[in-house]
């Protein structure tokens, strides 16, 4: 038994002794995990309302009607339900299928640049849309796709009929998707500039005296070498896929779009926020969440199987 | 020893005695002379709050005079425009400041104000009536305060929103008029348009002309030319009067053969094809650039206004048009208000339940409904921004100064809470322009409610001249929402679809069928239609 006790005392001095040795490093990342569990963690005890009618004078914990799956079973029937479901996954996946590979094939472009001032003025002008508000990148993009705007004059100056691009359900996700690369391509770009960085140059000089070419040395060079933080980055943008830009969609959506732009997330503000409907929204939100969970999980159990690369 | 106990016991008595007196002569001091503090959050529409105005600092000291106490507010404004939002939020966390304006843009906040007030967020003013006899005679005085604000279980959440309407309201319908731009016309030899097909010709012949590339025009959000179609059809794109009861207007032919009328204006390019995402400042950008010929919905009061600020383009007001269906029935005008002292229950104010100072903030709140305040904040300080002639009150301000005094009727700058009692006498009459007004074939200038009282007549009043308001429960309200989200989402999406053209009125029938399927519209219809039968 004496023996037995004394088994884990060894590993908490290694741990503690770990704890030591890193201090800076936790110390770096304290702030982000205080954050995250202020900001994430203790405000989780909210999702109780969806099970209740809720009562602002009870608070949560006061004398409030337990309703059980009512919010739940409410959504369920909601004769709107399927085209809520619908554009949020298409909207999820185009943005995936699209906005992720931009930024990749962006810096796999920008490693075959050499002349480094060239290079760092395309890197910055890149980056520029991304420090600008989605309010007015929204502003922006409304201009050029109205009937007097820039994409219509071209039109024009062709002798097509202007469109009302902002009004037709069809040029929706074209819309949203494209005014996404157009801000997030170089923003996007830097982890995988960061990862080619890496690359020892002498690896390129010997496959150039392989006899590779350009194509060679991006595909069997480069691209091994951003392929674990591609990994990463589509496991975490795939939690992503029923939680788009919600702001943006707000943004750019009309009645007139709903069709095409109305998600999951821009229902529950209408119906939340604007229509007071807290324990409504916030079992839609659980119910969301819970699968954004499960498609996470799943995407890192594929990772795991097929290239070896997860988070955990 | 005992001696000297006994002393030093009385001793100790005395001075305990002088200092209870005298501790208790403070405190009543203090309790006359410390001021009443309490938080008001309230909505502010201008570039910037009314505090430091004026009349600001003369409500105050007004109210101190009223309750015989020093006030001490802190006000935490919010503007017009996130509104909405904030007090939905301030509502469900529950944390509310003493003093609360219930307004929002997109609904009736009558039906926020009863769903918290029934959890008791908010002081149920039915049981302080008797500590407030200002708010309580206003009440007694419009015969439809017991059907309107108060809930169907006799509670009364709010200190509404109160008009005074001492000479009478006649409007145009929906506060609007609409506005052609008379040089246009003239220069193209053109008679001003009554009827729809009128505006469609009209505005046919201008852009034939190449004078505007879109004629018609939405100039403000809330000002939806559809609107005024679906009125001259004698219907509506939602819920609406029909003179015995409350239908649903997507419904019925009227409704469709409005759609009809818009998809051709709008696939004949008449109107811009991006006007259903029209803002205020693309409006605004039209009327300065001259495509704006025939604004269909107009406010009444631009006409007027444009008389003097735009006179080489000589708007004129008409009557909003009528179609085919209806030539002799127009819907044209109603009355703002239907009796001397009427209550709006989209707009109140509410006390907060938790409050510590309830009692004290219900007198505040009933000073409100004070006359010499209501005078107050409606014509401000005789002798410096209205004078008495002849028993008759007149403003001495230009309209540029209304804003900085902070008189409520700038529109900008509204002195004391939200909702502020209104004289309508001064927001209708004294500072409405003269307008000029196409009737009868020819222009006369007029104000406006003298105007419409004049020709205002049963062939041209609108059905919700005096129509029922019908107060329904938090139950109600939900069950109503349950229904008609779905259906009204569904129905505004297919509107744009017909008007574009991409949905045919072959598929009228489908629709019909398709939108009975979103919800039991008939039972959403008679939970209002069940409150007038009684």
């Amino acid at each position: 038994m004496a023996r037995q006790n004394k088994k884990p005392v060894p590993k908490q001095r290694s741990f503690w002794k770990r704890c030591v040795k890193y201090r800076s490093l936790i110390l770096m990342s304290l702030p982000g995990l205080i954050a995250v569990f202020i900001f994430s963690y203790i405000p989780m005890y909210g999702i109780l309302i969806a099970f209740q009618d809720y009562n602002p004078v009870e608070g949560m914990f006061g004398h409030n009607n337990w309703v059980g799956f009512k919010y739940f079973k409410q959504f369920l029937q909601n004769p709107y339900l399927f085209r809520l479901i619908r554009n949020t996954l298409l909207l999820g996946i185009y943005t995936l299928l699209w906005s992720f590979p931009a930024p990749i094939i962006f810096a796999l472009l920008m490693d075959q640049l050499t002349n480094a001032k060239f290079k760092k003025t395309v890197q910055s002008i890149s980056y520029l849309p991304y420090f600008i508000s989605t309010v007015v990148i929204v502003g922006l993009v409304k201009d050029f796709c109205s009937v007097d705007g820039v994409i219509n004059g071209i039109r024009e100056f062709f002798g097509l009929n202007a469109v009302s691009f902002m009004t037709d359900p069809k040029y929706f996700r074209t819309i949203f998707i494209a005014s996404n690369i157009w801000q997030g391509l170089g923003w996007g770009a830097i982890v995988y500039l960061a990862a080619l960085s890496g690359v020892d140059p002498q690896l390129h000089e010997a496959a150039t005296l392989d006899g590779a070419n350009r194509w060679q040395r991006i595909r069997y060079v480069s691209w091994p070498a951003i392929v674990p933080t591609t990994t990463i980055m589509l496991i975490l943008e795939s939690g992503k896929i029923i939680s788009s830009d919600f702001t943006k969609v707000l943004l750019l959506y009309n009645e007139s779009t709903y069709e095409t732009a109305d998600i999951i997330g821009t229902y529950v503000y209408r119906e939340g926020i604007l229509g007071g409907k807290f324990e409504y929204t916030t079992a839609i939100g659980l119910l969301t969440s819970l699968f954004s969970f499960i498609l996470l999980i799943t995407a890192n159990f594929l990772s795991k199987k097929i290239s070896d690369n997860s988070l955990w | 020893m005992k001696r000297k106990n006994v002393s030093r016991i009385t001793a100790l008595g005395l001075c305990g005695t002088m200092l209870l007196s005298g501790a208790a002569g403070l405190t009543a001091h203090a309790s006359e002379e410390e001021p009443l503090s309490f938080k008001v959050t309230t909505v502010y529409f201008g570039d910037q709050s009314p505090e430091n105005t004026k009349i600001q600092e003369e409500w105050i000291k007004l109210c101190e005079e009223k309750l015989g106490r020093k006030l001490d507010i802190t006000f935490e404004y919010i503007h017009t425009g996130d509104y909405t939002e904030k007090l939905q939020v301030i509502n469900a966390g529950g944390d509310l400041p003493d003093i609360l304006t219930c307004y929002t843009t997109n609904s009736n906040a009558k039906l926020m104000v009863d769903e918290y007030g029934s959890k008791g967020l908010f002081l149920d003013l039915a049981e302080r009536l008797d500590d407030m006899p200002n708010y309580k005679s206003y009440l007694d005085k419009d015969p439809q305060s017991q059907s309107t604000l108060y809930t169907p279980e006799g509670n009364l959440y709010g200190a509404y929103n109160l008009s005074i309407v001492p000479t009478g309201s006649a409007h145009g319908a929906f506060s609007t008029m609409m506005a052609v731009k008379n040089s246009v016309l003239k220069d193209l030899d053109l008679e001003i348009p009554t009827t729809l097909d009128e505006v469609y010709d009209v505005a046919k012949a201008i852009k034939d002309a190449g004078v505007s590339k879109y004629p018609i025009v939405q100039l403000e959000e809330w000002q939806n030319p559809e609107d005024v179609v679906f009125n001259a059809y004698h219907t509506a794109s939602n819920r609406y009067y029909d003179g015995t009861e409350f239908k649903y207007g997507p419904l019925s032919d009227d409704y469709k053969q409005a759609l009809q009328y818009l998809n051709k204006i709008y696939t004949e390019g008449l109107i811009s094809p991006d006007y259903f995402t029209y803002t205020t400042d693309m409006g605004n950008a039209d009327l300065e650039s001259g495509t704006a010929c025939i604004l269909p919905s107009a406010w009444e009061g631009y006409p007027g206004a444009w008389a003097d600020e735009r006179p080489e383009d000589e708007w004129v007001a008409v009557p909003l048009p009528t179609s085919d269906a209806y030539p002799d029935e127009a819907w044209q005008f109603e009355r703002e208000f239907t009796s001397e002292y009427e209550f709006n229950p989209r707009y109140s104010m509410v006390i907060s339940a938790q409050s510590p100072i309830a009692d004290e903030l219900v007198k505040f709140v009933d000073a409100q409904y004070d006359e010499d305040v209501i005078n107050l904040l409606n014509w401000g300080i005789e002798g410096e921004t209205y004078e008495m002639k002849d028993g008759k009150k007149s403003l001495i301000v230009t309209k540029d100064q209304y804003a900085e005094y902070g008189m409520p009727v700038s529109g900008s700058m509204r002195s004391g809470i939200f909702p502020q009692p209104q004289d309508m006498d001064l927001w209708r009459i004294e500072i409405s322009e003269p307008a000029p007004i196409y009737w009868n074939g020819e222009i006369v200038t007029d104000k406006l409610v003298a105007f419409s009282s004049s020709v205002m007549n049963e062939s041209n009043t609108t059905p919700r001249d005096g129509q029922p308001n019908p107060s329904i429960s938090a139950d109600e309200s939900s069950e109503y929402a349950n229904i008609m989200t779905p259906v009204e989402t569904y129905a505004k999406e297919q509107k744009v679809k017909f008007i574009k053209g991409d949905r045919s009125f072959d598929e009228w029938d489908s629709y019909i069928e398709e939108i009975n399927k979103m919800g039991d519209i008939q039972a959403a219809m008679d939970i209002y239609n069940s409150k007038i039968s009684k």
